[in-house]
């Protein structure tokens, strides 16, 4: 919900003057311009995806990514049409550790799909300034903050 | 990184607090004023991820939840700020595990890695570190080989036309 509303959008979510929430509609520069996109709270007990039991909430990135395949699996059964489109994996930040997980893992249960569920057409995926590497990028911020960061230019 | 241990701990809070700020402060100076922290913080209160917004509202639009499929939550706020999660995930945040498996992935699909000049956490330079760390072909010292570049700043394409 933190990228629908707060970054992607097509929504935003605010409070007006008089404290009182506005949702406002973009229908430009927008990721859903030209393509479906489906927001994820992620990982269960974060945002309104919830475990009926705590002991369900994941421990560790494999069922993280566990949890959601089987979510994407739920969506391309519900909504068969989708099973003809590409599908990428999106996430920034700690999705630097989901997302490749998750991708993974899909790429790997495709080749060994479990009975009853369908292929993930999935064509690509987008990690933007991903955490994947901690011990060595949380030092980083004294880097940035000493004014010796690179500004990154390939041409 | 508070550790479990530290994250009562007042002094070390402050302290690790303070250095944050000063943190802050250093590159607002130095790059025209820019806010550290991302959208997700609402203006003049960097403490928290501003979740509150989303408990309150969605909270008081049934509608909504309805729409979402989330009208039969058994949470209450139905939107989490994720504490449980976070929780269960903590020995998880330094574990490094995720370079095997962005090779396996751009071995077989393309795979776009994107990065901005004012993360402080996990921009463009510390992006950099981790594609360094990356196989070859994918790894960053690789990147006039197999790996495709293109113009934009920050923006690798590790593997592309399969």
């Amino acid at each position: 919900m933190t990228g629908l509303f707060h970054e992607l959008g097509p929504l935003s979510i605010s409070r007006n003057s008089t404290g009182q929430y506005e949702i406002q509609v973009k229908d430009s520069d927008v990721w859903t311009v030209n393509n479906d996109v489906i927001f994820i709270d992620n990982p269960v007990g974060t945002g309104f995806s919830y475990a009926d039991d705590s002991s369900f909430i994941p421990d560790n990135e494999d069922d993280v990514a566990k949890d959601l395949y089987q979510a994407v699996q739920y969506i391309l059964k519900l909504h068969s049409e989708t099973q003809q489109r590409d599908w990428y994996y999106a996430g920034e930040s700690y999705a630097g550790k989901y997302i490749p997980a998750m991708s993974y893992w899909t790429l790997k249960l495709n080749d060994n799909k479990a009975q009853g569920d369908v292929n993930v057409p999935l064509k690509g995926m987008l990690v933007g300034d991903g955490l994947v590497l901690p011990v060595d990028q949380r030092p980083g911020m004294y880097k940035e903050a000493a004014g010796k960061f690179t500004f990154v230019a390939h041409c | 990184m508070i550790g479990d241990n530290k994250k009562e701990d007042p002094d070390y809070i402050e302290a690790t607090t303070e250095k944050c700020n000063d943190i802050v402060d250093y590159i607002a100076k130095v790059s025209g004023n820019v806010l550290a922290y991302d959208v997700r913080y609402e203006k003049g209160n960097v403490g928290d991820i501003n979740t509150g917004i989303y408990k309150t509202y969605f909270k008081t639009v049934p509608e909504v939840l309805k729409a979402l499929h989330v009208e039969k939550t058994p949470m209450n706020p139905p939107f989490q700020d994720g504490s449980a999660s976070q929780q269960a995930l903590l020995y998880d945040i330094m574990h490094v595990h995720s370079l095997p498996y962005i090779n396996y992935v751009a071995s077989r699909i393309p795979t776009l890695v994107y990065s901005g000049n004012m993360d402080m956490q996990d921009g463009s330079e510390n992006t950099v570190g981790w594609l360094d760390a990356l196989d070859a072909p994918y790894g960053n010292k690789g990147i006039n080989g197999v790996k495709k570049k293109n113009s934009v700043s920050g923006t690798h394409i590790l593997y592309q036309n399969q």
